[in-house]
């Protein structure tokens, strides 16, 4: 499938563009949110793991002005777990939110392979 | 010519006995005996004033000098009087008796009392049966010592004022509870309160004179007041105040290391968010390379090693975080101390399986007003640091109990141990950020400042008794909640 991964932290990107490179999966990145939604319209993800928190627009705005969504899911991340949930997330549109620091960066690439395979 | 040299004999050795009189009693004594000689004569009655509405009655009852505390209107007229009928309806009142002939002889005092309207201090009362030239006679003779009479009770009356004044100062002195010193101008000691008899008797004298001064582990500082009596400008005495600043002194210190909390608690939090980020990189990133790297290979142990460390760092921001929010705090609920107990125990099988564990839980209400899980927390630490006190065996005794204290109710949670104890040296560092005596890995030197800094935070403490060799007990102090009914 074709992940985007949106998170203006190298090293959270990095490593989430190896977890899913491992498993085979085509991984775009961007560092803001802006360019997320370039990738998001010039090669239409599977989908896409968002962080909550940027600079420029923030997750959940790039989440409001991605249109033609189809059937993509979306996943806000978070390292404010108290502030955001999986409630919250899905009030903003969100099909899953992950808290961050991820303890296990495979679970994570799991959760996303499951997503996809309920729908 | 003999007659009257015998009166003025009489009369000197009258005045002699009056001067060397003590008391209101020994007055009236001296003047029952005096009138001896005249047989129809009662014992005297005296009466002085103490207010317009209240005056003091000395009377006979039988040998012995009664005191009475009368109120009534004071019979006001300042003339010598002769079966007057007001005076005669005044002591029937207060003796509850009809009077017979009465002389009534008001007494001119120089001391005012505290009412200056009364025209007369003090009556002197005879009842009698005199006639005629007798009672000329007793009249003359209790005329020559009125003098006498007036001067000595003056002289009582004011002495009494003074001994109460004096009481009275004396009694404000001792009252008060800092110790308070007056010194001579040679620095002598001349008077000094209860408080210092008690706290400072045996205090260096030229310490007395310092800025402030420990003593028995109370802090005072001194305030020197000079006293000028005299025209010349040296004083003539000093009046020493100790104020006791001890509380005042910890409460600054802990008011203090509060604001130290606060702030180092701000920053972790901070510092810890900042390193979230990076540390996830690096752990994720460990985990990406284990897979692609061969087991058994010194790169996969490596990286294993570089995942494991991450995940400590990772915990102890967690920690951090978890301390530093306030959120929780706002998530205060109603649960027995005992409760929390029973939550927690199953989370340190692992830990405690090869202690005997000996489980006192109250069966009186001890709810607390707390967060759960960061009493949890508080509850996880301290057991796990008196397992690790214990090494492979030992008892393990977790106890809760419900204390009065004062007009509340306190639940306390005493967790002890077999362990070796906490040496004395360290006993003071033990609740400090990042004090550790555990080798790296085992303890971040956070659990048991969390714990004080969660227990303060549900207005209770933690104290540690400790003894070498022999083990610890943590005891937590928190104010019983009220629980709700039904």
């Amino acid at each position: 499938m074709k992940v985007l991964i949106v998170d203006d932290e190298p090293l959270i990107r990095r490593s989430l563009v190896r977890a899913f490179a491992n498993y085979g999966h085509v991984v775009f990145e961007a560092d803001d949110g802006v360019k997320g939604l370039e990738i998001w319209q010039a090669e239409a993800p599977d989908i896409i793991l968002l962080d909550i928190l940027m600079p420029g627009l923030t997750g959940p705005q790039v989440l409001d002005q991605i249109e033609n969504r189809g059937n993509a899911k979306i996943i806000l991340m978070s390292a404010y777990a108290g502030e955001y949930n999986l409630k919250k997330a899905n009030e903003l549109g969100a099909d899953m939110f992950i808290p961050k620091p991820f303890t296990d960066i495979f679970a994570v690439v799991q959760i996303a392979e499951n997503l996809m395979v309920v729908n | 010519m003999t007659k009257k040299i015998a009166r003025e004999r009489n009369l000197s050795h009258f005045v002699k006995d009056m001067s060397g009189v003590a008391s209101v009693y020994q007055l009236m004594s001296l003047l029952k005996n005096e009138i001896k000689a005249f047989k129809t004569v009662e014992n005297p009655l005296l009466a002085y004033a103490q207010s317009q509405n209240e005056l003091h009655l000395l009377f006979y009852q039988g040998s012995k000098i009664i005191k009475k505390d009368v109120p009534g209107v004071w019979p006001q007229q300042a003339k010598i009087r002769l079966n007057n009928i007001q005076d005669s309806q005044f002591l029937a009142n207060v003796f509850g008796r009809p009077f017979g002939k009465l002389l009534t002889i008001p007494l001119q005092l120089k001391r005012k009392s505290s009412n200056d309207q009364l025209l007369v201090s003090a009556i002197l009362f005879f009842e009698h049966a005199l006639v005629g030239d007798r009672l000329v006679e007793f009249t003359e003779f209790i005329g020559d010592r009125l003098q006498s009479i007036s001067i000595v009770l003056d002289r009582l009356l004011l002495e009494n004022d003074l001994n109460e004044a004096a009481l009275l100062w004396e009694q404000t002195f001792d009252g008060l509870q800092d110790p308070i010193v007056i010194f001579d101008s040679e620095a002598q000691i001349l008077r000094a309160n209860k408080s210092f008899t008690e706290n400072l008797q045996n205090v260096k004298s030229k310490d007395l004179f310092e800025k402030t001064l420990k003593v028995n582990n109370k802090i005072y500082e001194i305030r020197s007041y000079p006293i000028i009596t005299g025209e010349n400008q040296s004083p003539s005495n000093i009046i020493n105040h100790y104020i006791d600043v001890t509380l005042a002194q910890r409460l600054k210190k802990q008011m203090i290391q509060n604001e130290k909390m606060a702030a180092l608690g701000n920053m972790a939090g901070n510092i810890a968010h900042e390193l979230n980020n990076p540390l996830t990189g690096i752990r994720s990133l460990a985990q990406v390379l284990i897979r692609k790297a061969s087991p058994g290979t010194d790169i996969f142990a490596d990286l294993h090693e570089v995942e494991m460390a991450a995940e400590r760092c990772q915990v102890i921001i967690k920690n951090l975080l978890e301390f530093s929010s306030d959120k929780l705090e706002n998530q205060k609920v109603l649960i027995s101390i005992n409760d929390i107990v029973q939550r927690t125990l199953p989370l340190l099988k692992t830990l405690i399986f090869q202690f005997e564990l000996q489980l006192k839980l109250t069966e009186k209400n001890c709810f607390v007003l707390v967060e759960p899980h960061l009493m949890q927390q508080v509850v996880f630490n301290i057991i796990k640091n008196a397992a690790q006190a214990m090494g492979n065996s030992g008892v393990l005794t977790v106890k809760t109990e419900v204390y009065k204290k004062g007009g509340a109710n306190e639940v306390q949670l005493i967790i002890s141990d077999t362990g070796g104890g906490i040496d004395p040296s360290i006993r003071d560092q033990i609740f400090d950020f990042f004090f550790t005596t555990k080798s790296t890995g085992e303890g971040t030197g956070l659990g048991l400042s969390m714990s004080k800094n969660i227990v303060e935070k549900f207005a209770g403490n933690i104290i540690v008794n400790s003894e070498l060799n022999i083990g610890s007990e943590f005891i937590i102090t928190l104010p019983q909640a009220k629980a709700a009914v039904g």
